[in-house]
């Protein structure tokens, strides 16, 4: 059974999903450091077949307007994984406000203005409060333009 | 909520930290269960020509975290050899085994004599065999409350070593008699992982296979191929004693200078104890008088002692030699010739390193023309 969801979350991994305006494409690496020629290390991007614990993934979300009219307001969001922490910085994006959630999704703020309430105590939000990461482009999305969010995290 | 799962996890860990830490070991968390599979999903909300639009979900990808198989076998107490005495047996040092792997795992436990040279738990090398040994392990984890092993009780595999737990395995040794002062004798003992699961030593994993991010594969974090090999081991203390007994003529040889009948004799007997050895302790010194001696009660004229002097090196000190359990200054002589020094209940004799115990007494040789 856990083999058959392997291979569906597989094919599913390969597949962009076009739904009306926006064609959006998910994919997932991870960090390999390696030596090249000269002997000097180089990072390199591979797929995210053997993963263990205290590594990097790399999540990279490319959404493409497939239409003929411009989209606006457009807004990217991604769920932090339970057994992930947001790498601190990591989260990228051209023209885009990077905001993130603590409470699930609800609310979004810039991270430096996050706060967590714990036992009755304020304090300011760390990487492992966030459940949510969100790209806000600043312009439209043409028609035909594509346009890339990325983030880190380690896995717990 | 992401938050309160944590805090709840950070707790479970502190217990496990706590635990190790009163061993002086120091374990690392685990991680995420192997086999747990992770997704992503983003979502896209957006407008066109200011009307708000359905939102649009990305594919999903996904990736089974994979068994990083990590633990350690170290020795509790280190640096710190168990003395033995040869012949002595049920010594015993202890492993301490701890799963920092992201999974449950079984093991396999070997156990052999080092080989001559080999390092033993930072405190010198190999230099004999014990000459028996064997393991068993605690019939608990040391956060199950690490019951202390016992010899014969649990000597097979380790079944279900529990992601983030440690287990105690102690060796036994039996010191052979064949053992000499100041050697060392290790113990290696070799754990191998397995996949955990069923009942019993679950199957070997394999290493190195092709990458797959839908199955659970094994990475070797420690470069060892699931096998760690860790010596502890024994150091023999014990003391090492030569005897030497010798004579000298008081008088009676007619000027000769030989021992011959009717000459007086001084026998001194002196057990030494070499540098670097342990105590020697409850020495019995036994002499067979010969028959064709008498030996000299009172010592003869001249003599500066009566029966028998002893020197335990503060100084001579008179000595009955009368019959066996008549005083307690430990000396007796039998009507057999039997001349006994020490007594182990009445007067015990202990020579430290580089010590010695010396007993003087005269005898004449008996002239065979005035000897019924």
């Amino acid at each position: 059974m856990k083999l058959m969801t392997g291979i569906a979350l597989l094919l599913m991994a390969f597949t962009a999903a076009a739904q009306g305006h926006l064609e959006v494409l998910t994919t997932v690496h991870k960090e390999v450091i390696f030596e090249n020629a000269t002997g000097e290390e180089e990072t390199r991007l591979v797929q995210a077949e053997r993963v263990v614990p205290g590594e990097k993934v790399i999540y990279t979300i490319t959404f493409t307007n497939i239409s003929d009219e411009s989209a606006d307001d457009v807004v990217i969001t991604n769920p932090i994984a339970e057994d992930l922490v947001y790498v601190d910085g990591s989260a990228s994006g051209a023209d885009m406000d990077i905001q993130f959630s603590t409470d699930a999704g609800t609310t979004f703020a810039a991270a430096a203005d996050l706060t967590v309430t714990e036992n009755g105590e304020t304090r300011a939000a760390t990487v492992e409060d966030f459940t949510h990461v969100r790209w806000v482009m600043r312009n439209d999305l043409a028609a035909g333009a594509q346009g890339t969010a990325r983030f880190a995290a380690i896995l717990e | 909520m992401k938050l309160k799962s944590k805090t709840a996890n950070l707790s479970l860990r502190l217990v496990t930290l706590v635990a190790a830490s009163l061993l002086g070991q120091q374990a690392l968390a685990a991680g995420t269960e192997a086999g747990t599979t992770v997704t992503n999903t983003a979502s896209v909300d957006y407008f066109v020509g200011g009307f708000d639009q359905t939102d649009i979900t990305s594919n999903t990808v996904a990736f089974v975290v994979d068994r990083r198989v990590n633990f350690t076998l170290v020795p509790l107490d280190t640096p710190n050899l168990v003395p033995v005495s040869p012949g002595g047996t049920d010594y015993w040092v202890d492993f301490l085994l701890t799963n920092v792997s992201n999974s449950d795992l079984d093991f396999d436990l070997g156990l052999a004599e080092a080989a001559l040279g080999t390092p033993v738990d930072g405190s010198g090398n190999d230099t004999n065999d014990m000459g028996t040994l064997e393991y068993s392990i605690s019939g608990n984890t040391i956060s199950g409350g690490d019951p202390l092993p016992v010899r014969g009780v649990n000597t097979g595999i380790i079944d279900e070593l529990g992601s983030d737990e440690a287990i105690r395995i102690r060796v036994w040794g039996d010191a052979a008699l064949t053992l000499l002062n100041g050697q060392i004798a290790g113990a290696e003992l070799t754990a191998t992982a397995f996949e955990a699961g069923a009942a019993g030593i679950g199957a070997a994993l394999a290493y190195g296979v092709a990458n797959d991010d839908a199955t659970v594969q094994n990475v070797d974090v420690n470069a060892n191929n699931g096998v760690a090999v860790s010596v502890d081991g024994f150091l023999v203390e014990t003391a090492n004693l030569s005897v030497a007994k010798s004579y000298s003529i008081i008088d009676g040889d007619l000027g000769s200078g030989l021992p011959i009948p009717g000459a007086r004799l001084q026998y001194e007997i002196v057990i030494s104890n070499a540098a670097g050895a342990s105590d020697a302790t409850d020495i019995v010194v036994t002499d067979l008088i010969d028959p064709s001696l008498t030996f000299l009660l009172g010592g003869g004229a001249g003599s500066d002692f009566t029966d028998i002097q002893v020197d335990d090196g503060g100084g001579p000190v008179e000595c009955t030699a009368d019959d066996p359990g008549v005083d307690s200054d430990g000396c007796s002589l039998d009507a057999g010739g039997n001349l006994v020094v020490g007594d182990t209940a009445l007067r015990p004799i202990t020579i430290a390193a580089s010590g010695s115990y010396t007993v003087r007494f005269q005898v004449r040789i008996d002239d065979p023309a005035t000897t019924p």
